[in-house]
Formats: structure tokens, sequence, C-alpha cells
């Protein structure tokens, strides 16, 4: 945590005032170089902007467009010593270089800056961390790096515990530390800051001899597979076989097949990305919509181990994922590949053999409660595509309100045989929703709706429900209900009769048309609206932080409305063919 | 005036209203001092109106509260709903230190903060902010009404009956708790009852319960037979009992004993004949509690040298103090947190005898934590705290000098601060301060303001740090 923000701050000093410096100082020519290529061959992970100015001014933009100033809190940062100090010093860069701030920033660091993090010289020890910047102008560069030396100085002077700076050259390169954690040198275009005087004695042996400790010449990095676009702000490389030598063991214990299948449950994909990975490229890209992260690695479903392609990984020979549901309201929605049928006629792929066992004997004591049925038999009724969603509660059939809101849950199967699914699973969701009711008083109701059968229960809105954990018992009416090929299990009737709905449309059951195995998405507009059912603890939580007039903090909330709504959905997507690739999409409106 | 050691003072000089005279003349020293015990300290405007308006009416103005109250209560009851409802007492401790910093009325939210430390209820115990809630509330409605009303209300008060277990007060099995402490903490005072008016009153409290979170009488639970009590018999219930206490002659010494130590001296111990005259006085007013303060702030005592400067500054005190002199508004969430290391944890004091106070505020830890939250504060480089208590703004408000040197700055805030109480010993720490920050190298690219600012918020560090600042 240390670096990023002495690297920011010192990049920042090193555009420094330039009266200090004499002009007739030797200089060495700039040249059109990526800092790629002083990042050694022992780099666990690094990251490269090839045009910072590019990258702040997209920053920027997404501040503006969100209309962020408009918040106190905001105002509060840029009206503050820390901010109004920094915003003096580029002024007086502006002044003192005579250029305004952004084209001082492309100057000096217009050919690139990387920051690599490297193996540390001794195991266990914290590694260390080599970062370098390009300028276009090295004469700039050079003045503003002395210049830089001589602000840090003053600065330390009215800090509590000012760290000591120390200076001594190495093959005619003067380095100057800052304690013992940190320091930094010049030459030529370039800039140099590292954690240890070892990295920075090194990075200067590069820049100067080129020899042929880069990593370029690391062979799990692959220059042929680094991200590349238009719109790219940004991309960084991870040694993925480093990080998972450092904990072997851990690794070891999600290879299949295994005696904890949970984790493959959940993130089988994931997890078998992970082990078969050498190295993974992540990509920071902006465009019109709004910025995205991309991880990516080389490693397919092809070559997948068995059970994770199996259970995870969609077929593309076979129908793609389904489209996400979108029930009004909706806050979360996921649609995945999750083939349990697989898992039970493969199982020896997935448990060893003691776990093989424990499975077998689980099977046969769930049968009492599957009306005679093995867990296997539901399991084979089972389709492989899925979906997930969590959707504000627009309505409720309680009168009582509960003290705590919670969204409604909705978990929608595919089925291959949906008859004989609906009836093996009703007899555990009707066993489980009996025994509930010995605990609290709730009536079991079917009800057909839109042609589809919906079989809940709801709790009776006495004291005694109304005593249990505040009323919390009034967010719920569990409910399921078959549609087509589809079973729905739902927290609240009424999502379960919107889903009912939207399942019923020709577009819900068709395919999307891409290969993806997970699709999720998450709506800031929902949640807006899920805030504003809460304004009344807002105002008064927002009112406590903001010290000062509730009118004024009403304006804020609003405008928090406003921005959430501005903020669209936040897109989840996961590819393990043909290569293995996790995006995170913000889609600003 | 002061006969002898440990108070053996005139009474009737001591409760007679101080009037301004050339020995003893109105001074910003005095109007500081009135202010700190009265209210949350004074603030530069505040210092100056009562310089200029006197004691009497700024008295009678901090008795009456500033204009809006009954609009301040609607809004703070309405912040605090949502609030109640949960869980989180970090939320109704950071409500409470919002509503102390921006009542039109400090002196009722110092009676409440007292009401709540002679009452200490804590929801450690109770467990329910929603009561805690409800108790601040009803402390607050009667912290300067009567005090009369005040212990019968207390008595029925839901985190009250939770605190000292009278919901556990059953016929035939009477829990004694909640009837000791009505005496012995709340009303009279050890030697004033016997053990057997505690088990006899404890009989009297019995079928006293809660329902819905508010207090429920169940008579099949209640012992409704013959109770002797201070030498009186009767089928006394509770309320019988809470009567019984206030017509005691102790009762009346033992609440102005109370309000003695909170608005004039913590160490100093008052004899009979200092106390019974206001004890009278109280009685004779039916326990009017605004009309005993009065009595209190504009005596002779309060206003003399021994009791001036004279009383350490509780945790929450302090930091309302700095918050409101510096004219800033702070994230009470944040200062609520800041609090609990200095000592004090609002809705949990840690016994029934609530925080010990005095001198035990101070140790090397808190004196620490005192000058980390001062330079959280004035610094306006501290994240949660930024320039929302800005000394420089500050200095800039008020005064009234267009270029004024770090000499008339330091003088500016030690005045507004310490209304110029700095000893002769800490005046060097000054001047060596003062050179210090003047012979300062600055960074090139500061402007004069800068470097101006930040020789202000120093400075007014150093005074917030002093011993003198300390003291109420």
């Amino acid at each position: 945590m240390m670096l990023p923000r002495a690297f920011c701050v010192l990049l920042l000093l090193v555009v420094g005032a330039s009266r200090f410096i004499s002009a007739d100082e030797a200089l060495v020519q700039p040249k059109q170089v990526d800092p790629l290529r002083l990042v050694p061959q022992n780099a666990i992970a690094l990251f490269h902007c090839s045009q910072p100015k590019l990258a702040v001014d997209q920053l920027l933009g997404y501040v503006n467009r969100l209309e962020l100033t408009r918040f106190d809190e905001v105002q509060e940062l840029l009206n503050s010593t820390p901010y109004q100090r920094f915003s003096r010093y580029l002024q007086y860069l502006e002044k003192e270089y005579d250029r305004p701030w952004g084209k001082l920033l492309d100057d000096i660091t217009g050919n690139g800056l990387v920051v690599a993090v490297l193996q540390p010289d001794e195991p266990k020890k914290q590694p260390q961390v080599l970062g370098a910047v390009e300028a276009k102008d090295a004469e700039l560069l050079h003045r503003v790096y002395l210049a830089a030396l001589e602000f840090i100085k003053q600065e330390a002077e009215s800090a509590e515990n000012p760290a000591k700076a120390t200076t001594k050259n190495y093959r005619a390169v003067s380095i100057t530390s800052l304690g013992d954690q940190f320091c930094l040198a010049q030459h030529g275009s370039t800039l140099l800051l590292a954690t240890t005087a070892r990295v920075m004695t090194k990075a200067i042996d590069q820049l100067l001899d080129n020899k042929a400790d880069s990593i370029h010449q690391h062979h799990r990095f692959v220059p042929t597979e680094r991200p590349r676009s238009a719109d790219l702000l940004g991309w960084g490389w991870i040694d993925v076989k480093y990080l998972k030598d450092q904990a072997k063991e851990d690794i070891e214990k999600f290879k299949l097949p295994t005696n904890d299948l949970l984790p493959h449950l959940l993130f089988g994909g994931l997890l078998d990305a992970v082990i078969r990975s050498d190295h993974a490229w992540i990509a920071i890209r902006a465009d019109a919509q709004g910025p995205a992260i991309e991880l990516t690695s080389p490693v397919g479903r092809a070559k997948s181990q068995e059970g994770a392609r199996l259970l995870h990984m969609h077929d593309p020979e076979k129908e793609p994922l389904l489209p996400l549901l979108n029930p009004p309201g909706t806050l979360a929605s996921t649609s995945f590949y999750w083939n349990l049928s697989s898992l039970w006629q493969q199982r020896d792929k997935y448990y060893k053999e003691g776990a093989l066992k424990e499975f077998d004997e689980a099977d046969k004591q769930v049968k009492p409660f599957l009306a005679g049925n093995s867990l296997g038999s539901l399991m084979n009724t089972l389709g492989a595509r899925h979906r997930l969603v969590i959707a504000t509660q627009r309505q409720s059939g309680y009168k009582s309100r509960p003290k705590t809101a919670y969204p409604a849950f909705a978990f929608v199967a595919e089925c291959t045989n949906p008859d004989q699914f609906s009836k093996i699973i009703a007899v555990p969701l009707r066993t489980a929703g009996f025994f509930f009711s010995t605990q609290v008083n709730m009536k079991l109701f079917d009800e057909t709706y839109h042609n589809s059968k919906i079989t809940g229960y709801r709790f009776a809105e006495n004291e005694k429900n109304h005593g249990y954990d505040q009323g919390s018992l009034f967010n719920y009416s569990p409910s399921f209900a078959r549609v087509g090929n589809f079973f729905v299990i739902s927290s609240t009737v009424e999502l379960c009769k919107d889903l009912i709905d939207e399942i019923q449309l020709p577009t819900s059951a068709s395919s999307v048309g891409d290969h993806a195995d997970l699709r999720q998405r998450f709506s800031w507009s929902a949640l807006s609206q899920a805030v504003a059912a809460e304004r009344p603890l807002l105002v008064s939580l927002l009112t406590l932080r903001h010290g000062g007039a509730v009118e004024r903090v009403d304006d804020q909330i609003n405008a928090l409305l406003k921005l959430l709504d501005r903020l669209g959905t936040l897109d989840l997507t996961i590819h393990h063919s043909p290569g293995f690739k996790l995006e995170l999409r913000a889609n600003y409106r | 005036m002061f006969l002898g050691h440990y108070l053996a003072i005139d009474p009737v000089w001591a409760w007679s209203a101080y009037e301004p005279d050339p020995k003893s003349p109105w001074t910003i020293e005095k109007a500081g001092h009135l202010y700190r015990r009265a209210a949350w300290g004074a603030n530069w405007t505040e210092l100056q109106t009562a310089l200029k308006q006197g004691p009497r009416a700024s008295i009678d103005q901090l008795l009456t509260g500033g204009t809006g109250l009954e609009a301040f209560h609607q809004k703070a009851a309405r912040l605090a709903e949502p609030l109640a409802q949960g869980t989180d007492d970090q939320r109704l401790r950071a409500w409470w230190l919002y509503v102390i910093l921006n009542s039109p009325h400090p002196l009722e939210e110092r009676l409440t903060l007292l009401w709540h430390n002679h009452f200490a209820t804590s929801n450690a115990k109770v467990q329910n902010i929603g009561s805690m809630y409800r108790q601040n509330e009803l402390l607050r409605r009667h912290a300067l009404g009567n005090f009369d009303k005040l212990l019968h209300d207390v008595s029925e008060d839901s985190a009250m009956l939770v605190w000292l277990d009278t919901v556990a007060n059953k016929k035939g099995k009477p829990n004694e708790n909640y009837a000791r402490e009505l005496m012995e903490l709340f009303s009279l005072g050890v030697g004033n009852y016997n053990e057997t008016d505690i088990r006899q009153a404890a009989r009297a409290f019995t079928g006293w319960g809660i329902k819905s979170d508010r207090y429920h009488f169940n008579p099949d639970e209640h012992d409704d037979g013959q109770k002797t009590v201070m030498g009186k018999t009767s089928t006394f219930g509770g309320h019988d009992i809470v009567k019984l206490c206030l017509d005691h002659p102790a009762c009346a010494r033992f609440v102005v004993r109370k309000l003695f130590r909170y608005f004039i001296s913590e160490t100093l111990q008052p004899d009979d004949a200092l106390i019974e005259p206001l004890a009278a006085r109280f009685r004779e007013n039916h326990y009017d509690i605004k009309q005993l303060v009065s009595i209190i702030l504009r005596s002779n005592l309060f206003f003399s040298p021994e009791v001036y400067r004279a009383k350490v500054k509780a945790p929450v005190e302090f930091a309302v103090t700095l918050v409101h002199m510096l004219e800033g508004r702070v994230d009470s969430i944040q200062l609520a947190d800041l609090l609990d290391p200095l000592g004090q944890r609002l809705f949990a004091p840690p016994s029934v005898k609530g925080w010990d106070g005095g001198p035990n505020w101070l140790n090397s830890t808190t004196m620490l934590l005192r000058h980390n939250l001062c330079l959280a504060l004035t610094s306006t480089e501290d994240r949660r705290f930024y320039n929302r208590c800005d000394p420089a703004q500050l200095t800039r408000k008020h005064m009234n000098v267009a270029d004024p040197t770090l000499d008339q700055t330091t003088q500016f805030l030690a005045d507004l601060f310490l209304q110029g109480d700095i000893p002769t010993t800490t005046h060097s720490k000054f001047v060596a301060r003062c050179t210090q920050l003047k012979q300062q190298k600055y960074a090139a690219y500061w402007s004069q303001d800068f470097i101006k600012d930040y020789q202000t918020r120093a400075i007014a560090h150093l005074i917030l740090t002093l011993p003198e600042f300390q003291l109420a």
C-alpha cells in the first residue's frame, strides 16, 4: 500500500520547480523507448500504462459525467488542505514550466509508465517494487527531478517524522533514498522508483547496459497475448505459476477428485482456470459506456479438468446460456451453466473414494425425503442452465411491514424432465414447510396464476410472528411453481408471479447467441429504489455524518439516488472458451 | 469570603447573586467560565455578546435556550426514530452527540448528560436501543423541569426497569436492586434509610414490568400487603415509595450536592450549612430544577476565583467544546468512536454509580488521545474531518485585521480558547513555537496564505493541548 501512494506523490513532486536547476547540465537525448524493458525477469506482476495522460483524462471524464462534485463529501475533499496544496502545486508547475498540467503530465510520462512487483530477495520476505516512467521531454524531466528533491526536503521539514534523504552515486547515476524503504533516480528520459537500493541498482544496470534481464525474456510473458485495443487504458500481467508455487498445498486441495466439493460446486470453473493457468493478463478499458476490467488466460475449456468442464463449462455445440431474467426491481440477476446431472452420473470424477462412499450413503438417507427417489434421479431431471434473481419488493402480500426489509430472491432451474422434477421436489419443499409451521404460524396455499400452479406459504400476521426477529418473517412468502420446462423457487409469491410472466415470454427461453458460461448483472438503478425505500434511515445516518442541516442531507440523498440511477448496471461475464476470460463492465447511463 | 479550608463559606454571601463591581468586574474570563460550566464553551460571538450584555442577561439566555428549540426537538426525534429501531448503539451515541452539538439549548443538554450520569443506565445490560433512546428523551424532557416528576418517570422507564432488575421483582420473590439504588444513588444517599426500608420498598415495586417495550403493571405479580418504610406503614405501591423518598428532608440536600459537584466543584466538600439554604429553596420550589440551577449560576460562589478552572472537562465536554469553539461541524459517528478510548461511552456508563469523573478522566494515555483528537480536528489534514473545524477559517472570520501577524493570531486564539489564561511558564512555549514557525522553511510552491494558515493551525493545536484547556 505504501508504494502506490508514494509513487503518485513523487510522480507529482517530480514535476517540480526548475528554478534551482542549471540549464547547461549534460543530458541524455530522449528516445522512444518502452519502460517495460526495465522490468526484470523476476517480476511477479506488472502494470503498464502507455499514456497516463489519457488515463487521467478518462478518469476525470467519468467524474464529470457522474457529476460527483455535487456531493458534499467530494466538495470537502476538493476544499481540503491536502487537495488545495496539491492544486496549488499544479498551478505552480504550470507557471514554472509555462504549460498546462495536462501537457506537463504528458511531457513527463508520455512514453509510458510501468509498476512491477518483484520476487523478494529471500523467501518469506516482502516482495519488492520497481516503478519506471519514460518522459517525452528528457530535459524537462531532469530539471523537475532535481527540483523535486529540493521539495521533498522542504516538505519533510514540516512533517511530523521526516524521513532522512541520502544520496549516493551508482555508475554515475545519483540515487536518492528516503528512509530505508524508498529510493529514486533519474537518467536521461527515465525516472526510476524502487523500494530498495538493490532493485534500483539492477534497474540502472538494465537501463545503461540493456542486457538480457528483462521481462521480455521471461518465457511466460508472451507479448502476442498482451491485451490490445483502441480503448485500452492500461494492462497488467501476473505470473500465476509463481504465486501457485508459493501456495502449492492449498492449490492441491482444489484439484479434482477431492473430498471437499463445495468450492467446486460454487466456483469450479474459476478454480479450474487458476489451477491450470501459468500466467494471466489484465486489461483496463474505457469506452463510451464506461470502464471495464478484463482478466484473461490462454487456458480454455479444451484442457480443463473433466469434472469442472462437465459441471461448469458450457458446451459450445449445445444450446447457449439462457438470457438474464429481469423482473421489475431486479437488483441482481445471474444466468449460469451448472450441470448437476453430470455430478451424479460421473461422480467418480469429482469425489475421492472415501467421499464417494459417503455421497452414496447420503443418497440412500435422503430417499425418504424424496418420496423414495434418489438424489440422482432428482439431478437427472435437471437441466444445465439455471438462473438466480434478487429483486426489490415492490409490493407485499402482507399488511404488516418488517422493521428491516430484505429483497426477494428466486432460483429458476431448467429441467429436462419437468414433470418428474416437480413431483420429486414438491415432497421436500412441503416437508420443510410443515416442519417450519411447527415453529411459526403459517398457512399453505395453492394458486393458479397464468396457467401455472403456485404452491406457497404465508405467515399469519399475529403477535407471535410480529415478535419473531422484529417481524422479519413478513419479508417472505416462500413459493414454488413449474413454468414449462422451468421450476421456480422464490422467497415471495409476488416475485414468483413476476417470474412466471417473464418466463412465459418467448424471448426468455431463447438463447442470447453467445458462448458465455456465466452472466451476472447488478443494477444500480434498482439499488436506488431500494435505497429510496430506506430514506428515513439514510437521512439520519447522513445527517450524523454531515454534522449539519437535515435539509442539506435531503439534497444529497436526491443526488445520490440520481447517481445510482446514472451508474446503470455492472455486468460480469465469464467465458471458458476459447480461453478463459472474466470481464467486469460498467454501463453508465 | 472563604472562612476556612474545604468550604466553610458564608452561605448568605455564597448564594447571593453576583453583581459586577470594580473589585470583581464582569470580564471575558468570567463570561468564558459561565459558558464552560453552563454550555459547551463559548465561541467568539457568544463571548463578545456575553461580555456586552453582562451576567444577568447571559444567564437568562442560557436558562431559556435559543430560538427554535421546539422545532429542533422535533427534528432530533425524526432523526432518532429509524436509529432507535436498530440494534447499533454507536448510531444512538452519534445521534446524541449531534443533538448536543446542534441544540439551541446547550444547558438542557448539559443537564441531560448530568441526569444520564445520575440515573446511570447502560445499554450493555438493557440491550434495547429504543428503550435507551426513550430514557434519553425522558431525561431531556425533565432536564430543567421538576425532579419529583423526573424521579417518578425514571422509575417507570423501561430501560431502568431492565437495568435495575425491576422486571424480575415478583410477589414473593422481591428483587431489591431498584429500591436500593432509588434511596442510595437517586434520592437520599447512604445514612438516610436502613436495610429494612429497602426490603420493604422492594415489595412495593413488584409487578412492575414491560409489555411492548413500555412500562406495564401486572397486578397478579404485585405484593399488595402492608409495608413499613421509613417509619410509615401502608399498602404502598412503587410510586408511594418514590413519594416517601421525595418527602424525606435528605432528598433535596442530596440533589443540591449533586448539582454543586456538577456546576461548582468536584473537589471542594460543602458542609450542610452551605447546602441547606439551597435545599430549602429547592423544596419550597417543589423541586424545580431550573430555579435551583438559576440560583447556582448567578451566585457569588459560582464566579469566585476558587472554583475558576477547577474542574476537569469530561471527554464529551472536551470534544464538544472543541468543536463548538472552532465553529465547526463533525461526523458525530466518528466522534462517538473517538470518545470511547477517552473513557466516556454514552449510554454505557461503567456502573450504576456512573462515571467517577474529575481527575480520573486524565492519565498519560487519555492525555495523548486528547492531543490526537485536537490534531485530527485542527490540522485539516485528517480525512475524517478535513477542514470542517479549521482554525484558519475561524481567524479569517473573526479577526478584524487585514493581514494579521502570527503574534496577533496567537493572541486572538489565546483569547478565544483560554480567555487569556496563559500562565507565564507556558508563555515561553508560545514564543518558542512561534519562532520555530517563523523560521521554518516552507515548500517553494506554498503561498503566503498557505503558510499563514499552517501556522494558525499549529498555534491552535498548541493552545488546545495546554493543561488549561483541559479544565472547565
